[in-house]
């Protein structure tokens, strides 16, 4: 069994006082820590914690990676943008690499930004924080706003990348909303 | 013939600026600084007034230019002062046009005290190309040149910044970025006067940003819009002694862009678009 790339023990979070508190689990490589919590439970400062964006209150919490190894998509905030750009020209903004553009179809590639759904748009910037280094990402109400269709499109694709023999990404996905993954590589954080 | 070899720098000048402008402007609105700028902007004008008053700088030195980046720069500071200040305000924009308005009616207290100033504050306002002195010309081409480069340079670093701002709310504006677009807007604004500036910022971003089928396609369509009406425009003030530059580049730049804005849609609703979408 491989070690664990992150662990935490008895962690509190928060600012002046704790949002949360006694917060222990530790996931492995391929697993996915699902992170639940209502309005205000501090799932984002969850985020911002173990990102050391800001002190934790109490416990601990430790990373077996380097900091490099590990990519944060923040929730889109903005779906009514006023530019042209298409996919394509997104993925080269960030210098996709060629084995990660291959998880967006033909057809989503010419689309510009403005006309794709919100499942689309979500998996287009999830691929923006792939490259061949990433071991870990964290993303942050991934299926926020999403209909059916689009929330399966994007748990599809977190699936694929956890499930990857060769480089297996660990997941931290923090959603108020439940959706469904395989229970074997799925560890659960209630805040 | 002769009138146009003797503007020829305010040519130059028109091309440069409005193909500059409207680039910072596409970044800004996406962005979603113009509100902030708009406000920064008064700043900017109110420093040149001061220069006036304070030095008596005129069109052949560059102190009023320095007096609007300082009072520009002071503007700034207030408001990333206050944003990252106990206030915690989610929204700036009402702020900014609250502070706008204010710096407007600051503006012309002064000149009910100072009323020689009211000549300079129209200038500020609606600036003028063909008054523009020598020393104006060369600081503008010089300033929207070293813009042109860097921005050539570090294209895809700023677009990037841009998106994320955009979509994801992203706070990491980068110090140099909003320097490198700060220094032509403010010589724009001293030189060429806020409504100009402001146009030229803001109507092409606005109007066909997303009329494109590529970012790339639009950049190049927003700046050939913009350089041609600030060109015809300043042609035809020159030609036409009835007519006021900064007037008609405005609305040949808001005809040109609506009339694009139509051929684009039009484009896009024909059944031959419609069959290849599909």
């Amino acid at each position: 069994m491989s070690a664990p790339i992150f662990k935490c023990h008895s962690l509190s979070i928060g600012y002046q006082r704790p949002l949360s508190e006694n917060i222990s689990f530790e996931i492995k490589r391929g697993e996915i820590a699902y992170i639940r919590g209502s309005n205000g439970s501090g799932k984002t400062t969850f985020i911002k914690t173990i990102l050391n964006q800001i002190k934790h209150l109490n416990g601990s919490f430790e990373w077996n990676l380097d900091e490099d190894q590990i990519s944060y998509l923040p929730q889109i905030t903005n779906t009514n943008s006023n530019f042209s750009y298409n996919i394509q020209e997104i993925l080269d903004l960030f210098n996709v690499e060629d084995k990660f553009r291959s998880l967006i179809t033909d057809s989503l590639l010419e689309k510009r930004w403005i006309d794709t759904s919100g499942g689309e748009k979500q998996k287009v910037m999830l691929v923006t924080r792939l490259s061949e280094n990433t071991k870990v990402l964290i993303l942050d109400e991934p299926f926020n706003h999403l209909d059916k269709e689009s929330i399966e499109m994007v748990r599809d694709l977190i699936q694929q990348l956890v499930s990857n023999e060769t480089n297996p990404i660990s997941t931290f996905l923090v959603s108020h909303l439940e959706v469904s993954f395989s229970e074997d590589i799925l560890v659960r954080v209630k805040l | 013939m002769e009138l146009l070899l003797f503007y020829k720098y305010s040519f130059v000048v028109a091309a440069l600026s409005s193909a500059g402008l409207s680039i910072i402007g596409k970044h800004n609105l996406s962005r979603g600084k113009v509100l902030e700028i708009f406000f920064l902007a008064q700043f900017a004008i109110l420093g040149n007034l001061v220069s006036k008053l304070v030095v008596h700088s005129h069109e052949q030195d560059l102190t009023g230019i320095v007096f609007s980046y300082l009072f520009f720069g002071v503007g700034k500071f207030c408001v990333n002062y206050i944003s990252r200040s106990s206030l915690r305000i989610q929204n700036f924009d009402p702020y900014m046009i609250g502070g706008y308005l204010f710096l407007m009616a600051l503006q012309y207290l002064i000149i009910g005290f100072y009323p020689q100033l009211d000549a300079h504050m129209s200038i500020g306002l609606f600036g003028n190309m063909v008054t523009a002195s020598f020393l104006e010309n060369n600081t503008l081409t010089i300033t929207f040149l070293f813009f042109v480069i860097i921005y050539i340079y570090r294209h895809k670093q700023i677009s990037k910044s841009t998106f994320e701002i955009n979509v994801l709310n992203s706070k990491d504006s980068s110090s140099f970025q909003e320097i490198i677009f700060a220094i032509p807007l403010i010589t724009s604004l001293y030189s060429l006067g806020f409504l100009y500036t402001m146009s030229f910022l803001l109507l092409p971003g606005l109007i066909i940003g997303a009329s494109f089928s590529s970012e790339k396609k639009s950049s190049v369509f927003i700046m050939i819009c913009a350089v041609l009406s600030s060109i015809l425009g300043l042609f035809l003030s020159i030609a036409f002694e009835n007519i006021s530059t900064t007037s008609v580049q405005i609305c040949l730049l808001f005809f040109f862009l609506l009339g694009l804005r139509f051929l684009t849609s039009l484009q896009k609703s024909s059944p031959k678009h419609t069959k290849t979408t599909i």
